[in-house]
């Protein structure tokens, strides 16, 4: 039991540094800073598993683990559980689709009609609308697509077929709609 | 303790299956609530998965340890599920990838993907299903936010200010 509760203080560490540096640093992209902070927590987690008895200082005898590996090994698989967890979360809310309307449709403080919410969407690029406009730069800076420049072409390269075809294939299989 | 992982894992894998059989013979909207009925029904099969394991624990280990274990577990495996379960269901990016695959190496413009995946019908789709899930509500002048639909949206926009973050509307 002393790895889940030494987890627990790692994704606390995990998600303030996170928060604390976003906030400072605001930067374009969040992935790279959240992968430096869990690994920082991740770091953390070792050493404080490490350097505290098996008890730490307050469970009951039988719910010391008998393999410190075990439990080791558990506590970490809980860390990596949990902050895979509230980083989907963050994505979800705070990068999330549905979550921009709702913000929009608030900031707005009146009925929104679907044209004047999609129109808050096209700002700044009237031609792909800010829901492509960002996307397209990002996946193909993941080669994930090409652009051809001179038709304005994209075309899956075979990183990016290969995952187009598993969530395809992923769809099916749980019997979902295209979706989006 | 081993058994209360190793009990997780299979309990997770046979509700994960039921789950997707299920959704092939009675497909729903309600996912969500389908999964959470689903993870809360597999709860006693934890608990009968773990009773008929042939794994004992060691003599001093609490009782309680390995069933605290294994609930543990089983609520992480089912958070992760519901994460990949959405990532497939809803990620735009994933869409716009899967119809680009007729085109083939050929490739096609932005406007032809469109054509297929227009915006707005993007924006009316994710209205409509916030819609049924109680956050937003359409009446004459347009859509409104529910009482639901507000507080979030609340807790969105501070979530936004403690990470220095920008809604999919904000980024140029």
């Amino acid at each position: 039991m002393k790895g889940v509760l030494v987890s627990l203080i790692a994704v606390a560490m995990a998600l303030v540094m996170s928060a604390t540096l976003g906030h400072w640093l605001r930067p374009k992209r969040y992935l790279p800073l959240f992968s430096a902070c869990v690994l920082a927590a991740g770091a953390a987690y070792v050493a404080i598993y490490a350097l505290t008895p098996p008890n730490i200082w307050c469970l009951p005898n039988g719910w010391v683990c008998m393999s410190p590996w075990v439990d080791f090994a558990y506590g970490l698989v809980v860390y990596l559980l949990n902050s895979h967890t509230w980083v989907d979360i963050f994505y979800a809310t705070c990068g999330g689709f549905s979550t921009a309307l709702l913000v929009e449709m608030r900031r707005a403080m009146r009925p929104l009609e679907t044209k004047d919410i999609a129109e808050k969407f096209r700002a700044g690029n009237a031609e792909d609308g800010r829901i492509y406009a960002w996307r397209i730069p990002i996946l193909q800076k993941h080669g994930l697509i090409s652009v051809d420049g001179v038709n304005a072409k994209l075309a899956l390269t075979r990183k990016g077929k290969f995952i187009a075809n598993i969530a395809l294939l992923l769809k099916k299989a749980m019997n979902l709609s295209a979706g989006g | 303790m081993v058994k209360g992982i190793i009990v997780a894992c299979i309990a997770s894998g046979l509700w994960i299956v039921a789950q997707n059989v299920c959704m092939h013979f009675w497909p729903t909207q309600r996912r969500l609530r389908a999964m959470t009925y689903g993870v809360c029904a597999g709860l006693p099969l934890l608990v009968c998965v773990y009773w008929f394991l042939p794994l004992t624990s060691p003599a001093n280990e609490s009782p309680y340890l390995g069933p605290m274990q294994a609930i543990i577990a089983y609520v992480l495996l089912f958070a992760g599920y519901a994460e990949f379960f959405y990532h497939v269901e809803r990620s735009v990016t994933i869409r716009i990838l899967v119809e680009l695959i007729p085109y083939g190496g050929a490739g096609t413009t932005v406007d032809a993907i469109k054509t297929s995946y227009p915006q707005e019908d993007m924006i009316f789709r994710r209205l409509q299903v916030l819609e049924k899930n109680g956050f937003v509500r359409h009446q004459q002048g347009g859509w409104k936010l529910t009482a639901k639909g507000a507080i979030l949206a609340d807790g969105v926009a501070v979530a936004l200010r403690v990470f220095g973050a920008q809604t999919q509307a904000d980024r140029g």
